[in-house]
């Protein structure tokens, strides 16, 4: 099998075999010659050796075109490594017309044919296209290569604000366009643009350490009318799953209007955004109205009683995740219990010392980023309880 | 989905909040999997790995038990080394299958004998004691059905048919065949309504659980364009096609009794059937689901003895190559009467009598040592009512077909006319594809995954009912009994590697139409 040593090594994060196809090397952008230069590929897949589209080659594999969407990913200098190999795997999983954008003069040189800096500096746009093909070895019909287009664009100062018109001239029309806004704030002028015209835009307040950050995040929705995911509300999913889970127990449901107190423990230097959104999600479900704030405790009134909010720090863990969360009602529905995650492990350790002591594992579907990612471009229905839980953990910040 | 409450009292409470905006509407309770005859094929080649890789995936409780019961005597670690090898082939990691490994426990035991049942119910609640779960049961009939009566009165005498506790539940899976015909499958039905009432009883049909199978539904339901053009004045008919390559196999014993007619029409085929013709149901609920399935098969007439005659095809291979192997014919195989008159192929014509698709014949067929194996539903449209481009020197226009493929290449392509590039006008039928490994660059979850997570959730709309199975048997009996005891329809051969009897050509030339090439 062929195998690509430019790209290779970052365009994808799966041990699965590959193929990158297409070496043309970086070049002055050009819409006609990119779409021609991609229509070259599926002529000949291998060099010229291989026959068209669907067909098997001499080797007798086949190769299928395939794409779901336009994937427009922006990739910052520092997260280049690690997000083009989550682009990759996200390729695998949901095939796509991917547009990957960085900077010309400041990013991998090699990733984009190793060309060297011809554009930087200069008012135009670097372009090169490619196609990361994927072994499917389990079909019954023989398995074959499913290939997704990337269009690799680099970008200068000068040439910034080409970036849409270029992105715009080589989607394929009838399929959705979804932008992958991964990197930490500031956002490069330009990401504007793109989100306003993107049929999804999924960001993730996750990489943001100042909540200021989080709440821009948060208050993108909307505001193009371009539906949002935040992939930190994502992963939030297992620790939503199993305190749903918990609660529908008799014992701890009928505890639910008793609820006197919700520590989240958090790791990192601050609470990241998961410990905001979580501790609103629990307020929202449960009907909690925001009163007050003292430092990291947050009261908030339920009919006529209080429920108190800590976001607490666990200094042992450096890692910006959530580490614990414990509940505890009292009164006649007395209810204490704690749940326990360490990151990337697929348990959660669940201690319930009242109104019995028990201590149980419960599985906890932590996923990888590109799982966590296609999930949520599958998902189509609205999230209001999203929505809600982000416009409570705003009015937390702001407090 | 909605599950339905499932056997055993459930504690009604309020609903949970925090499941509102959930995307997993209800999760799995910890239960044990009780197998009786796990020391057969099914076992290893199909149960447990779709457990481990639910177990993998988090989607059954990690207090999951299974608990094997057979004859054949062996230990807790001598089963899961045998289990063991469906692991690796699954290329599962070793801890992951030491973790699912220690869930699995091995009961020696005669079906006839109710002191082994009796034995298995005490381990049963020592184990629910030890792991502290409710005492939450499936009981998998993985036995051959002979085996049934025994199993289920010592299920019964040894006091199994009960919950533990008034808070769990069980539930039983019957595997197929679901008796070999009416008066048999009624009678098995009594034997487990003995036992269990019908809401507790999961008859599985693993053609149910494949993606593309529950994809008929949505692909029917949830696209705007498909549901007005589903009926009498857009379809022309409908091909149901179940081809395998292999013979009989090792399964000579049941197969002489069985033949195709039986393995093959009265679950998978009719069930692809119903789910195809049926109206929309009212809600997306086992219930309605069902319900609208059996309507379908009391709107299909048993057919009259003189239109078995007219409307069926029976065949039987004889020796050829499949594949560019030579094979033997059945009545060379194993186990196998040297005048054996067991069909291995048939085809029939069958009629949905009602508003939305009379007229509409709907062929089916299927057979063994056919030249490649694929399961697929072709639904061919009317063609255009004038031939417009006749006087330019076009031949006549091929349908549109719409075609869902069940295995392999789980699928759907939809072929349609178009012009041939040229200074002529050609016409020519190009096909739009859709394929689920290439769209979602991952082949979706084995059918028994999904359908024993329905059956630890409750939901039993993939599984058959008994009204069902019994209307279909009814319909089955009407053309098998024709063809055991009249000589209008004779048994074909037809050689191996290829599509069956020409008569079954035939069948559908006769009406101006031809057999998809599958």
């Amino acid at each position: 099998m062929k195998r690509d040593s430019g790209a290779a090594g970052a365009a994808t994060g799966s041990g699965d075999p590959f193929l990158l196809l297409g070496d043309g090397g970086r070049r002055p952008f050009d819409a006609t010659a990119l779409e021609r230069e991609l229509r070259a590929l599926w002529k000949a897949p291998q060099g010229g050796k291989a026959p068209p589209e669907g067909k098997a080659s001499p080797e007798g594999t086949a190769f299928y075109r395939a794409a779901l969407a336009n994937l427009i990913v922006p990739l910052a200098t520092q997260d280049f490594d690690r997000l083009s190999a989550v682009c990759g795997e996200v390729s695998r999983r949901y095939p796509a017309r991917v547009f990957r954008i960085q900077r010309a003069d400041e990013g991998d040189a090699g990733a984009v044919g190793g060309a060297g800096l011809p554009g930087a500096g200069a008012a135009r746009l670097l372009a090169r296209a490619t196609a990361l093909c994927h072994l499917l070895e389990g079909g019954e019909g023989g398995g074959g290569f499913v290939c997704s287009e990337q269009i690799l664009l680099g970008w200068t100062d000068a040439s910034a604000p080409l970036l849409p018109s270029a992105v715009r001239s080589l989607l394929i029309g009838d399929l959705p366009v979804i932008l992958l806004a991964l990197s930490p704030r500031p956002e490069p002028p330009w990401m504007e643009a793109l989100a306003g015209k993107a049929d999804l835009v999924i960001a993730d307040s996750g990489v943001e350490t100042e909540p200021s950050a989080m709440t821009a995040v948060w208050e993108r929705t909307g505001r193009h009318g371009t539906p949002m995911r935040d992939l930190a509300w994502a992963r939030l999913e297992p620790w939503r799953s199993l305190l749903a889970e918990l609660f529908d127990a008799p014992e701890a449901s009928a505890a639910i209007g008793s609820i006197r107190d919700l520590t989240i423990t958090y790791g990192g230097a601050a609470p990241p955004s998961g410990a905001w959104l979580l501790a609103a999600w629990m307020a929202s479900r449960l009907g909690w109205r925001l009163a007050s704030r003292d430092g990291t405790l947050w009261r908030f009134r339920r009919n006529a009683s209080t429920v108190d909010v800590t976001l607490a720090r666990d200094e042992e863990e450096r890692a910006p995740v959530l580490r614990a969360v414990q509940v505890r009602a009292a009164g006649a529905h007395a209810l204490n219990l704690r749940i326990e995650h360490r990151e990337r492990d697929q348990t959660a350790r669940v201690e319930q010392v009242a109104p019995r002591h028990s201590v149980r594992e419960f599985p906890f579907a932590h996923r990888d980023l590109a799982r966590v990612i296609v999930g949520e471009i599958q998902r189509q229905e609205p999230n209001p309880t999203f929505h809600e839980a982000a416009s409570l953990a705003r009015a937390m910040i702001a407090a | 989905m909605t599950p339905d409450a499932g056997a055993g009292a459930q504690l009604e409470t309020a609903p949970n909040p925090l499941r509102e905006g959930s995307v997993t509407l209800r999760s799995a309770d910890p239960c044990t999997f009780v197998v009786f005859g796990a020391s057969g094929d099914l076992t290893h080649r199909k149960l447990i790995p779709a457990l481990l890789k639910l177990s993998r995936d988090r989607l059954i409780h990690p207090k999951t038990a299974v608990v094997g019961f057979a004859r054949r005597p062996m230990s807790d670690e001598e089963f899961r080394a045998e289990m063991g090898a469906a692991a690796s082939k699954e290329g599962i990691p070793d801890a992951e299958w030491r973790r699912f490994a220690s869930s699995l426990f091995y009961r020696i035991g005669t079906f006839e004998s109710g002191d082994d049942f009796g034995g298995l119910r005490a381990f049963l609640e020592e184990l629910e004691r030890e792991r502290g779960t409710p005492g939450n049961r499936i009981y998998y009939m993985a036995a051959p059905p002979d085996a049934y009566p025994s199993i289920f009165e010592n299920i019964r005498g040894s006091g199994l048919a009960s919950a533990p506790r008034t808070e769990a539940w069980l539930r039983v899976i019957v595997e197929k065949p679901f008796g070999r015909d009416l008066a048999s499958a009624r009678k098995l039905n009594s034997l487990i309504h003995a036992c269990f009432e019908e809401r507790q009883i999961f008859r599985i049909d693993h053609y149910l659980g494949k993606e593309t199978v529950q994809n008929i539904v949505v692909l029917r339901l949830a696209n705007g364009i498909f549901e007005p053009l589903w009926n009498s004045r857009y379809v022309d008919h409908v091909q149901i096609a179940v081809a395998e390559t292999v013979g009989v196999e090792a399964r000579a014993g049941y197969y002489e009794k069985a033949g195709v007619l039986r393995d093959m029409l009265q679950n998978h085929m009719l069930q692809l059937l119903t789910l195809t013709a049926m109206e929309p149901p009212a809600r997306f609920d086992a219930d309605s689901v069902r319900d609208e399935k059996a309507k379908v098969l009391r709107s299909m007439e048993p057919l009259a003895p003189e239109q078995v005659a007219n409307r069926t095809v029976r065949g039987q291979y004889a020796a050829g190559s499949v594949a560019g192997e030579p094979v033997p014919g059945y009545r060379e195989e194993p186990g196998v009467a040297s005048d054996s008159k067991t069909e291995t192929y048939f085809a029939v014509r069958l009629e949905v009598d009602n508003w939305r698709w009379a007229g509409v014949p709907f062929y089916l067929r299927s057979g063994k040592r056919l030249p490649k194996r694929a399961t697929e539903i072709a639904i061919a449209f009317h063609r255009p009512p004038h031939s417009l481009f006749r006087s330019m020197g076009c031949g006549p226009i091929e349908s549109n077909v719409l075609r869902l493929r069940i295995q392999p290449d789980e699928g759907i392509s939809f072929s349609f006319g178009t012009k041939a590039p040229g200074q002529e006008l050609r016409i020519q039928p190009v096909r739009m594809d859709f394929n689920y490994l290439t769209a979602f660059g991952a082949e979706p979850p084995e059918a028994y995954e999904r359908l024993l997570l329905d059956c630890n959730l409750g939901d039993s709309t993939l599984f058959a009912r008994e009204d069902e199975v019994e209307l279909a048997w009814e319909r089955v009996d009407a053309i098998a009994n024709v063809w055991e005891t009249a000589d209008t329809t004779p048994l074909f051969p037809y050689p191996a590697g290829t599509w069956g009897p020409r008569e079954a050509d035939t069948l559908i030339e006769r009406h101006g139409r031809r057999w998809y090439r599958v």
